[in-house]
């Protein structure tokens, strides 16, 4: 409609989630109209990041480094690995704080189904690390579904068989909820990891 | 005018789709296999409304009539459900698998829905180890655990075959139509049933089955580790003529995890099962 330059423009923009052809075009004129200047610092940042990220040799997550910044900070604790599904989650438990020890992502979960066995979320390069690392304490931080919970069996049993101190992320009532409201089934959990005080 | 109705199901299967959604696999009660898609169901807000489990019963409600459906809701069924743990869930992935397979969709079998919510209980009341328990050591990981389930599967498969039109009658000869012999070897004729061999070629044996052993799957005594050796090789083989070429996954999955865990741990008590064979990891 506006020529071939600015349909390939909204094209690409179409692949950002949530953006249809409305919102791309919407986009594109803005850029163009009022903001050429951030238009060319957004193509030289995409471009750069393309190019420039790739995956932490260690842990898995985005980085621009061979290490990435949590791998390759000394004062975290060393001994402690977490094993987390998705960058995500990694994100969320810095955020919480509750944490200073490294990470493995998983980039997914177990499901044989679909064919995603060990090899294809990175257990092989997991246990790999826990044979030559000097790692006390392996956390299995994945979700509490189905798959996440198969998936920390796997790793769980192979992490024993080498050795290493397995632990489960505790799951139960959350906080600020009311009981009445809980359902059963993590009602059922909570009373099965309930604490001694 | 929008039809919607409550059902009973599980989730045989979930996968992506599109950006927020899910397309569900459901077993119902009273739908069979049915396909839908869950609007949203990966944002914080769709998952609270879609609880979508795998091997919990689940009350949903969806949208349409025939193909794909739009789910609506879906919650927990029952209260406090012990769902699968441990090595189980893998056995789970596997029926699932079977039945993702072999089963039409919008076609029910009220039997086997019974059938697999029983069998459901039986794996979740075995369940042995979990990762829940923190730190459990390794000596909590008993596959022999696994052998005992296996006749539940068996069980399960042959059942599987005669609600989808293929019933596979242990007893009877299908050819002559007369009783299976004990002291007879009979070969599988794909489409057709067992049929007894005259003249036993040692060379052939592994695809024969030997009469006693059959009568004893018939009766659904699986005590023999020889028994469940020819079940396994029998529904593999019966299995197949319906699944045709591809794969199941989740079968080669459990194999190299039994295998590898075996290995791992060298654990002899693993093999207790059936201490005369060489290879006796345990399968499904
Ligand atoms: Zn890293």
């Amino acid at each position: 409609m506006f020529g071939k330059v600015i349909d390939e423009l909204i094209d690409s923009l179409r692949c950002l989630p949530g953006v249809g052809p409305k919102s791309a075009q919407r986009m594109a004129l803005h850029l163009l109209e009022r903001d050429r200047k951030s238009a060319s610092r957004l193509a030289n940042a995409i471009a750069n990041a393309a190019e420039k990220i790739g995956r932490c040799e260690l842990c898995r997550i985005f980085s621009e480094t061979k290490e990435c910044e949590i791998c390759g900070n000394h004062r975290r604790e060393q001994r402690q690995l977490c094993v987390v599904e998705t960058p995500a989650d990694l994100f969320a438990i810095e955020q919480s704080g509750s944490y200073r020890g490294r990470y493995f992502v998983l980039l997914g979960h177990l499901s044989p189904i679909d064919g995603i066995g060990p090899a294809e979320i990175g257990i092989d390069q997991l246990l790999q690390r826990l044979s030559d690392e000097d790692i006390e304490e392996l956390i299995l931080a994945t979700n509490l579904t189905v798959e996440g919970e198969a998936t920390a069996h796997f790793i769980g049993e192979r992490a024993l068989a080498l050795g290493v101190q397995v632990s489960r992320i505790a799951h139960g009532v959350p906080l600020g909820g009311e009981l009445e409201y809980v359902d059963g089934s993590t009602l059922l959990h909570a009373f099965s990891s309930r604490k001694r005080l | 005018m929008r039809t919607e109705s409550e059902h009973i199901a599980y989730v045989l299967h979930k996968r992506p789709f599109r950006e927020t959604s899910v397309l569900v696999d459901l077993f119902c009660r009273d739908q069979g296999r049915i396909r839908a898609v869950a609007r949203g169901a990966r944002g914080k807000h769709g998952a609270k409304k879609l609880h979508l489990e795998p091997f919990t019963p689940l009350l949903v409600t969806w949208r349409g009539n025939s193909g794909l459906k739009t789910l609506v809701r879906a919650e927990s069924a029952a209260q406090a459900k012990p769902s699968l743990l441990g090595h189980t869930v893998y056995l789970g992935f596997y029926v699932n698998e079977l039945l993702m397979r072999l089963l039409a969709e919008d076609d029910a079998h009220e039997y086997l829905y019974q059938h697999y919510s029983e069998l459901l209980i039986r794996l979740s009341s075995s369940n042995v180890s979990t990762t829940s328990q923190a730190t459990a050591d390794l000596s909590n990981i008993d596959l022999s655990n696994t052998s005992n389930l296996e006749p539940l599967l068996r069980v399960f498969e042959l059942s599987l075959l005669e609600e989808i039109g293929y019933a596979l009658p242990l007893d009877t000869d299908s050819l002559s139509g007369t009783p299976v012999a004990a002291d007879t070897w009979y070969r599988l004729i794909p489409g057709d049933g067992l049929v007894s061999v005259p003249a036993y070629d040692g060379a052939s044996r592994h695809e024969l089955f030997a009469g006693a052993h059959l009568l004893a799957m018939a009766a659904e005594n699986y005590q023999d580790n020889e028994v469940r050796k020819c079940a396994k090789r029998l529904l593999r083989l019966a299995l197949a003529n319906q699944l045709g070429n591809k794969p199941l996954r989740s079968r080669e999955f459990f194999e190299s995890y039994a295998k590898n865990l075996i290995e791992t741990t060298g654990s002899t008590r693993l093999k207790t099962t059936s201490p005369s064979m060489g290879s006796s990891e345990p399968q499904i």
